[in-house]
């Protein structure tokens, strides 16, 4: 109740525009709170220094405090969930604080141990009371004594209203004036009385944890205001961004005893340095300024002074929905007209276009009396300054919107909606401005737009700037030829947009340096969260990157965790939050605090910083007439379930039985967890069952066709050897310095050891520990699954053999010969499963039906595409097969083929690694998944590589699921995961394992 | 998720011990691994119990493990801070090595200091102007710091 009259009196109880005589001020005080109160003049010299009165205090005093502080370091507080008042709340020795500050620097160093705990609050406890006696003694002096001395010490001191002014001028703001309930941390009499002035200090400042505030009264600390108030106010008050004075409100009684209440009201000044309105002289100083903003803005968000919705809860990230990115008419027709672009833009596209090109100005128009709309005016405290929610930053007068730190933004509409497109609209609209002269007399050459994207996709983009826009000159960075200095100015001179990978951005940040080292005009960041992970090297290499502007194209910007955002903040020089300090503090730590009420806000200020960069669109929005955003087919999704023949069914539970004994024996072990590949083996055996019992068996193959590829295989083998002349080779598995004319004996061996049967897939790949998938071999015979090798190679053409470290290249790398994986002839003795029969009736009656219907068949296992092409062949389906063996040149051949109406291949056999990621299957609308997924994330993919813009059919998705089996069971765990992803169920890491081991039984149930 | 690389190799670690070294990942974190190195019976670490701990950053295999000696060592190839100075733990990093086959090769420097290459250069020189005492101080830091 207090504080609510305090604070609708405040301003007039404190108008320091107007300065009242102090009479008045004590008899408003005296009139307003109907309590005897101290008189006007003990008032009036409230604000007044007090220390000779003290002084003389202290010696009385002593050594009650001084008894305390020999245990107060046993009660740190590890966090603002734990009241003070529970612990004796004594805290104020030296000891006690350094003890803090070690730990605070163990905290943010190593995670993985836990911050030491609080002592027991009963020793605590026990340890207040041994203080109380040596308490009780002290109290000789009557504090109706002290107050009575008082009123003519003050008149001595300087009157209030003059060093109000003098903060004034000493460059402080008046912000407000606050009621603060603090507890006493001293025993003993005479330590403050009712009017008594109050002045908050800090004398520790740390920005990770809470430090203290406490209340210097007659010249010594005698108390504290509460933790969860002081860690937003210590670090201001310890670099005396803010002072707070005032006098205490009630009297606190005679004598003080521990853990009593203060009630004091205190005025609260800024420094105008605090609102930025002048450059600091370095970054760091910078940094530390914006950590100091957004400390204020918490303080006056956590006392409740500044009102404004924005810092309460976020603000909602989208398109349609947002007021800081809403567009005027004018800006909308920004995308009308793109010169140069070949395509017809949907309506949500431009929007996206026009609200790039707008970002890329830095948010407004090039009108630079435009304010920023960012920017809330705050009018309820007694200085009007104005904050901005989405960086935490204050400033006196209005920003204009030419103060926008970053340029560009996340576009992150949902997968299908074209980010591409929008992308080259706004390449198209807002070319790169002829070179300043400066640029011209320095001979710097800018770059135009620069497109890192994966490799796969590579080509797509290149394509892509070619259909639809005319003119843009597009330019390959990639391959060696890039390697030649010759290449790179003839790149920049002759391209407007340059397209490079990942990996070569990584590789070219250590080396040559092209990359990092030329001025962009745009860098486009495509599949953005590769750089999540902000320390990998692709990620360092990707922040070095110059442009004038940096976008982010990402359907998913957060994948894991909150973290994944910062790589991207980083990248695009975001400030501050492309600080890491900043971005910890203010976001990590409260993210981690592991309170669900921090949590909350740690996604509030996620909002916040996500609102005016990013720009998200998923299918389901509508727009503003109440239309879908983007309206696509129906698609019609059925679940097939499939009744297996009883041979097949005999099959399938032989070696359910014997899988499930193998389980339930780690489960009575309680070693499920620590046998998990096997149990997952257990598991792929029983799913790759249901596709076709055939895949289950597989060892090496004698049969003809196979010998005849080895032969051939052995000859480039050899040949290889030959052409690799003069490069480090092996001999007998040793390193050594190989004759390059002659074949070596390991060789000629290895060639040998492959035409008795040898088989690279039965093998352990010395990278990942697995058998080989797609096994590959390099020059010096040794060999690797294709995936792992291809890591080694990063973006570079060389590298180093993992077993021998021979340099190698990646030319050479052949495929090894592969037995066919069955063990029985397939064509032999063909059998269909109840999924293959399916599959074919399917497949025929889209043949039938439909007139140039075009079918995709997922699979996850190579295998099993292997044994379709027997029955497909068989029935004379042709059909075409895209799978990771692959090569990313070759892709766009299969998929123009595949889209060719007039050809007959209306069957294309993908495998999910393979198709996962970038493919437009659009020309199909009939998609069959054969086997079911652990993610449902994977299988919405690969339907979305069909059902999505340029499909202008009803597309039928059928999912095969065994009747009775594990892949039933695999649909309820999917279910699960959705549920997980949904967010409705939060889980710990604990928990997590706790539920995988569930899902695992649940799967053998 | 943890690849299935790491979680095939910590199996292994479990399953087959390499003699006079154990390796038990941390509970919270899978990647970070406490690591015990009994002293070469040999040489003069012999007796000793060297703890260090190991951690699997995300790029590995690709990248080298980081790993550092816990407790304190007189080593011409490990520092102050227990950094160790080892060709396959920086440029020489393959991905065919393990967890298994880095201790191994620390093992193996433990009975082969190479004061030629030092990281501790206040020990390299004392091994190579008088290898006894310098012999003789790691047995006393052993004694002390590794019983």
């Amino acid at each position: 109740m207090l504080s609510d009259v305090a604070t609708d009196s405040k301003r007039r109880v404190y108008a320091p525009e107007k300065p009242k005589p102090e009479r008045e001020l004590g008899s408003e005080y005296h009139d307003e709170f109907g309590v005897a109160g101290p008189s006007k003049d003990e008032l009036a010299a409230a604000f007044g220094v007090q220390a000779e009165l003290a002084n003389e205090l202290d010696d009385e005093t002593e050594a009650s405090t001084t008894q305390e502080q020999e245990f107060s370091g046993d009660n740190r507080p590890s966090g603002t969930d734990v009241k003070p008042e529970k612990l004796g709340g004594n805290m104020t020795n030296p000891e006690g604080r350094s003890a803090e500050k070690e730990e605070q620097v163990f905290c943010t160093n190593d995670a993985l141990h836990p911050s030491p705990r609080l002592t027991d609050p009963e020793e605590v406890g026990e340890k207040r009371s041994l203080a109380h006696p040596a308490g009780t003694e002290q109290t000789t002096k009557s504090p109706r004594v002290a107050s009575g001395e008082a009123p003519s010490k003050r008149e001595k001191s300087p009157d209030n209203t003059s060093q109000l002014d003098q903060l004034e001028r000493k460059g402080y703001k008046p912000i407000a004036s606050h009621l603060f309930e603090g507890f006493s941390t001293s025993t003993g009499g005479n330590l403050a009385a009712q009017g008594d002035h109050v002045v908050l200090r800090s004398d520790t400042v740390n920005h990770m944890t809470p430090s203290r505030v406490r209340l210097r009264i007659r010249g010594r600390d005698v108390g504290r205001i509460p933790l969860d108030q002081a860690s937003h106010l210590s670090p201001l008050l310890y670099h005396n961004y803010i002072l707070a004075e005032g006098f205490v409100l009630e009297d606190p009684g005679p004598r003080l005893r521990l853990n009593s209440s203060i009630i004091v009201y205190v005025k609260v000044w800024a420094k105008t340095e605090l609102f930025g309105d002048q450059p600091l002289r370095t970054d760091a100083e910078e940094h530390d300024r914006s950590l100091l903003q957004a400390s204020f803005l918490n303080l006056a968000r956590s006392l409740d002074w500044i009102k404004h919705p924005e810092l309460k809860q976020g603000i909602k990230v989208g398109f349609y929905m947002e007021e800081a990115i809403k567009l005027t008419d004018a800006q909308k027709k920004l995308a009308d007209s793109i010169p140069g672009l070949n395509c017809s833009l949907r309506e949500y596209q431009k929007h996206g276009v026009s609200w790039m090109i707008l970002r890329e100005a830095g948010l407004g128009d090039t009108n630079v009396d435009t304010y920023n709309p960012l920017w809330k005016e705050v009018t309820s405290l007694e200085t009007l300054f104005y904050f901005n929610p989405s960086t935490l930053s204050v400033s006196l007068t209005r920003p204009k919107i030419s103060g926008e730190s970053c340029k560009g933004g996340i576009l992150a509409d949902e997968m299908g909606l074209g980010k591409t497109v929008q992308a080259i609209g706004v390449i198209l609209a807002n070319p790169p401005p002829p070179p300043s002269e400066s640029e011209q007399a320095a001979g710097m050459k800018r770059g135009g737009t620069l497109v890192v994207c994966p490799t796969t996709i590579l080509s797509q983009w290149q394509e892509e700037i070619a259909t639809h826009s005319d003119g843009l000159r597009v330019a390959q960075f990639y391959g060696v030829k890039r390697l030649s200095q010759n290449a790179e100015v003839l790149t920049l001179e002759e391209s407007d947009v340059v397209v490079t990978t990942y990996g070569i951005l990584a590789s070219d940040s250590t080396g040559h340096k092209f990359l990092t080292r030329t001025k962009w005009h745009r860098v486009i960041l495509d599949e953005a969260h590769c750089i999540k992970s902000g320390k990998t090297k692709t990620a360092r290499a990707a922040f070095e990157l110059e442009a004038r502007s940096y976008w982010c194209l990402t359907g998913t910007p957060v994948q894991n965790q909150p973290n994944d955002l910062y790589s991207l903040l980083r990248f695009m020089k975001s400030s501050p939050w492309g600080n890491q300090r900043f971005w910890h503090r203010e976001v990590m730590s409260k993210h981690n605090s592991g309170s669900p009420e921090e949590i909350q806000n740690a996604r509030v200020i996620i909002r916040h910083v996500l609102a005016p960069l990013m720009l998200r669109r998923t299918k389901h929005d509508r727009t503003p007439d109440g239309r879908r955003l983007l309206e696509l087919p129906e698609r019609i999704t059925e679940i097939c379930s499939i009744v297996q023949e009883p041979a097949e069914r005999d099959f399938y539970n032989a070696l359910y039985s014997r899988s499930r004994t193998s389980f339930d024996t780690y489960v009575a072990q309680g070693k499920v967890l620590s046998n998990m590949v096997s149990v997952l083996t257990l598991l792929l055996r029983l799913r790759q069952c249901c596709d076709h019992p055939f895949l289950f068996l597989s060892a090496p193959s004698s049969d003809v066709d196979m010998m005849k590829n080895l032969s051939r295989f052995a000859k480039r083998f050899v040949d290889s050897s030959a052409s690799a002349r003069g490069v480090g080779g092996v001999e007998d598995g040793r390193p050594n310095q190989v004759d390059g004319s002659q074949p070596s004996a390991y060789k000629e061996n290895m060639v040998k050891e492959f035409k008795d049967g040898k088989r690279m897939e039965n093998e352990e790949c010395p990278i990942c520990l697995d058998m080989m998938e797609d096994a590959v071999i390099a020059t010096c015979g040794h060999g690797a699954c294709r995936d792992c090798l291809s890591h080694c190679f990063g973006s570079s053409d060389t590298a180093f053999c993992p077993v021998c470290r021979a340099p190698i290249q990646q030319q050479q790398v052949l495929t090894a010969p592969r037995s066919s994986r069955f063990s029985i002839d397939i064509k032999e003795k063909w059998q269909p499963s109840s999924k293959v029969s399916r599959l074919l009736a399917d497949l025929k009656s889209i043949r039938e039906n439909s007139s140039g219907d075009k079918a995709v068949v997922f699979s996850q296992w190579t295998s099993m595409l292997d044994l379709l092409e027997v029955p497909l062949t068989e029935e004379g389906i042709s059909f075409l097969r895209l799978d990771g063996a692959v090569p990313p040149q070759k892709r766009p051949i299969i998929l123009k083929e595949f889209a060719l109406n007039s050809g007959d291949s209306n069957v294309l056999l993908v495998s999910t690694k393979a198709g996962g990621v970038g493919l437009n299957l659009t020309m199909a609308n009939h998609v069959i998944i054969l086997d079911p997924w652990w993610n449902p994330a994977v299988e919405e993919q690969a339907i979305g590589r069909v059902h999505r813009i340029g499909q202008d059919k009803k597309v039928y998705v059928k999912r095969y699921i065994v009747k009775d089996s594990v892949e039933e069971r695999l649909l309820d765990v999917q279910r699960m995961k959705q549920e997980l992803v949904d967010g409705v169920v939060e889980q710990t890491p604990a928990e997590a394992r706790e539920a995988r081991l569930e899902e695992i039984k649940l799967l053998f149930s | 998720m943890l690849p299935k690389r790491i979680i095939k190799e910590t199996e292994k670690l479990e399953a087959e011990p390499v003699p006079g070294i154990s390796a038990v990942p941390h509970d919270s974190n899978p990647r970070y691994f406490n690591v015990i190195i009994q002293g070469p019976e040999e040489s003069p670490y012999g007796g000793g119990t060297f703890k260090l701990e190991l951690f699997l950053p995300e790029n590995y295999p690709m990248g080298p493990p980081k790993i550092r000696f816990l407790t304190r060592i007189y080593h011409p190839n490990i520092d102050r801070l227990g950094r160790i100075c080892l060709d396959i733990l920086k440029d020489k990093w393959s991905p065919a090595l393990q967890i298994r086959t880095v201790l191994l090769s620390i093992q193996v420097l433990l009975s082969s200091p190479n004061p030629d290459d030092p990281l501790n250069n206040e020990a390299a020189e004392l091994w190579l102007k008088n290898e006894a005492t310098a012999l003789q101080t790691a047995m006393d830091w052993t004694q002390l710091y590794a019983r």
